[in-house]
């Protein structure tokens, strides 16, 4: 799929709170059996954070680099799966604390872990059919699990926002996009309950494989392209094993595609994972640099993007923050305090 | 005959495999269709799926009016089938008898799975407490290894052999061999019990279909079988590391067949757990007590072994569809017996001897065919 008017990202942001949980504290706590792994970690938000604050911070950052002025903004269009309210947008508020407000469309997407970048292909038509001349989108979530549940280990908390306008002005131009979606429920969170409920092993091939590797297939037919003609791929990283298993099954190379495996870093931020994860992509890539993202979102679908950067990428930079500094940033906190944060505890 | 790939079957239900394996039974056969169905399965009624398995199985393959029932007796219900499809024809009521057991367990969350699994055993006494085949194991393990005294690492050999020969079956769940390394680094179940102790639960189905057997038959006969139902109790089989219906039962058939334990070529006993598997090898006497582990780690159950056992790699690498594994035993020794085993194949199999298990070892089914 290609819109009509050439189109690109101006501007990107992203971030992630600072606290960091060892994920052998689950297995210290439920298990009885942890010791510090000291090499899995996840991002945890502190006591004042959700996924508006998140949000809020990532599209101050896109803001910033894009160097426009927000209130030309057309939309601004946040995807989560922890947004605070069942009704009321976050985008609304995320678009009013930038600036954005108000000749805006603002409203929230949902679709698991995938909804940034299913609002990144309506942004990109949004603003490709000349409805307008910019528009954010972005994803971002506070992810919570069943205590002691085995998503425990990687519900991360994170998010990045992007701002699409015309290719004139931007640093990395939209190629194509493909979407590959079936009615599949592997994962999900009826209205009221806490936790997500999970189909285990369902969630893997007939789920995330299936899709993954549909819709990047899809999209490189439609290229004419192959792996090889990337610079870098990011895949949705529930854990660092699929994204990768799926890379070596489609015929891309590891350095293609480890260095935006942050799992092990941040946890799995769901909404903003992909899209923290290209951020980063952006941050080192060069002029001429193709780069390949493949969210993947429970229920079920996969969105598979192609961007080539151009020669406005540095610049931009310049006024940016790096996903890096935001990932080096951390402060490790024990189960107890992660449980005080998350508001795991119940009070009478 | 005809079996499925054993597998997580996501886009199939159970009606589906049952069908298939049906259907491919069917196919290969010639003559006239079965009157009868006897249907085999062990935990779909528990889990909310289809019960009354042989009516719906009987009415997909378009076999018209026949007689259908559906067999549980837990793991054994495959050979249970079996036998009563047998009886049937000795009966004089049928010529021509249709058994197929199917197994759906990738619709259930495994924690759900084991509970519905636990009511094979004492569902007050056992099941009420939480006591499921894998925690009855790992206590029947844990006394094994205390009375006879040999290392836990020995265990390997079981699992060893069933990858061994998995690895040349391309219908096996798991079809890749076993390293001592990746066995010994296997996560605890519930201790001593590894992950490698355990066969999978998967999806599957196989079918058998039978004949009443003119004067001038030249094909596979059923010469013997025998099914036991002994004394229950989890504390029976793990106080006493033997299991008598298993071993009246295999002594039973070898009788009906007028055959001994040593004209066997191939075996196929119910290693669900690493327990049952080693008290099976024991109780129908093809190792002394406590000799189980030392006879796989000479190879004694390998293809060129003195009693080549799993021949397509047992429920732990085959895989365990439950309702099915009785039924999976005799297609693959039909395989063995018909010199089509391929890779797998025993040279010069004549004669082989099935048994499954159900409720720990209370009930064994056994057939010998040749």
């Amino acid at each position: 799929m290609k819109p009509t008017r050439a189109v690109g990202v101006l501007g990107y942001g992203g971030y992630v709170p600072r606290f960091r949980l060892d994920s052998s504290e689950v297995s210290r706590v439920w298990k009885g059996d942890g010791r510090p792994s000291g090499r899995s970690f996840k991002a945890v938000p502190g006591p004042d954070e959700d996924t508006t604050t998140i949000a809020i911070q990532a599209a101050r950052n896109a803001v910033t680099m894009a160097a426009i002025d927000p209130s030309l903004l057309r939309a601004v269009w946040f995807g989560s799966e922890s947004k605070p309210y069942a009704v009321k947008p976050t985008s609304t508020i995320v678009a009013d604390a930038i600036g954005a407000l108000p000749f805006a469309n603002a409203a929230d997407w949902e679709f698991a872990c995938k909804p940034g970048t299913e609002a990144m292909q309506a942004a990109v038509g949004f603003v490709g059919s000349g409805m307008a001349d910019y528009a954010m989108c972005g994803g971002a979530d506070t992810a919570q699990a069943r205590p002691g549940d085995v998503l425990e280990y990687h519900t991360g908390a994170g998010g990045a926002a992007f701002i699409i306008g015309p290719a004139e002005e931007c640093l990395a131009q939209f190629e194509a996009s493909t979407s590959f979606v079936t009615n599949t429920p592997d994962f999900f969170r009826r209205e009221g309950q806490p936790y997500p409920s999970h189909g285990q092993r369902f969630t893997g091939e007939p789920a995330y494989f299936h899709h993954v590797r549909s819709a990047v297939t899809a999209l490189l037919a439609e290229l004419g392209a192959a792996p090889k003609d990337f610079r870098f791929a990011v895949f949705h990283q529930p854990n660092t094993a699929f994204p990768l298993k799926i890379a070596d099954e489609l015929g891309f190379a590891r350095d293609q595609v480890e260095p935006f495996v942050l799992t092990n870093e941040i946890g799995n931020t769901y909404s903003g994972a992909v899209l923290i994860a290209f951020a980063k992509a952006l941050d080192e890539a060069s002029p001429g640099d193709r780069i390949l993202l493949a969210s993947y979102g429970s229920g079920a679908g996969s969105d598979a993007i192609a961007f080539t950067v151009t020669d406005r990428v540095a610049a931009a930079r310049s006024r940016g923050i790096p996903v890096a500094s935001y990932i080096a940033r951390r402060r490790e906190i024990d189960y107890a305090t992660y449980a005080r944060y998350r508001g795991k505890l119940r009070f009478g | 005959m005809g079996r499925t790939r054993a597998e997580e079957k996501w886009n199939w239900g159970l009606v589906d495999l049952a069908v298939k394996a049906a259907g491919c039974a069917l196919d290969e056969s010639r003559g006239a269709a079965p009157t009868a169905v006897v249907a085999a399965n062990a935990l779909g009624a528990a889990l909310g799926d289809q019960r009354n398995l042989g009516a719906y199985v009987s009415s997909r393959l378009g076999l018209g009016d026949v007689e259908a029932h559906t067999v549980s007796t837990d793991e054994a219900s495959g050979g249970s089938a079996l036998r009563l499809a047998a009886a049937l024809i000795e009966a004089g009521l049928h010529e021509t008898v249709l058994a197929v057991g199917a197994e759906k367990t990738s619709d259930t969350l495994p924690d759900e799975l084991e509970a519905v699994r636990a009511t094979g055993l004492d569902a007050v006494r056992e099941a009420g407490f939480g006591f499921g085949p894998l925690v009855a194991s790992a206590l029947g393990m844990r006394r094994y290894l205390d009375v006879h005294g040999v290392p836990r690492e020995l265990f390997y050999h079981l699992a060893e052999t069933a990858h061994r020969h998995a690895a040349s079956n391309p219908l096996a769940f798991f079809p890749w061999p076993l390293t001592e390394e990746q066995y010994l680094r296997s996560p605890i179940v519930a201790a001593p019990l590894t992950v490698c102790d355990n066969a999978p639960l998967c999806d599957g189905a196989a079918a058998v279909l039978l004949r009443r057997a003119g004067a001038s038959s030249t094909g596979l006969k059923l010469l013997g079988s025998s099914a036991i139902s002994g004394p229950t109790g989890i504390a029976t089989a793990i106080d006493s590391l033997a299991l008598p219906a298993s071993k009246r039962s295999a002594a039973d058939a070898l009788a009906a067949a007028g055959v001994r334990l040593g004209d066997i070529s191939v075996f196929d006993l119910h290693d669900s757990s690493a327990f049952l598997a080693a008290l099976s090898i024991e109780s129908i006497g093809l190792a002394a007590p406590g000799s189980a582990l030392l006879a796989a780690a000479e190879g004694a159950f390998h293809l060129d072994g003195r009693a080549p056992m799993w021949t397509f790699g047992g429920l732990k690498a085959r895989g365990n569809a439950p309702g099915a594994a009785g039924l999976y035993q005799v297609a693959e020794a039909v395989l063995q017996l018909r010199g089509t085993a391929k890779k797998n194949q025993v040279p010069g199999a004549r004669l082989a001897l099935v048994q499954c298990l159900g409720s720990l070892g209370a009930t064994a089914v056994t057939h010998v065919l040749g």
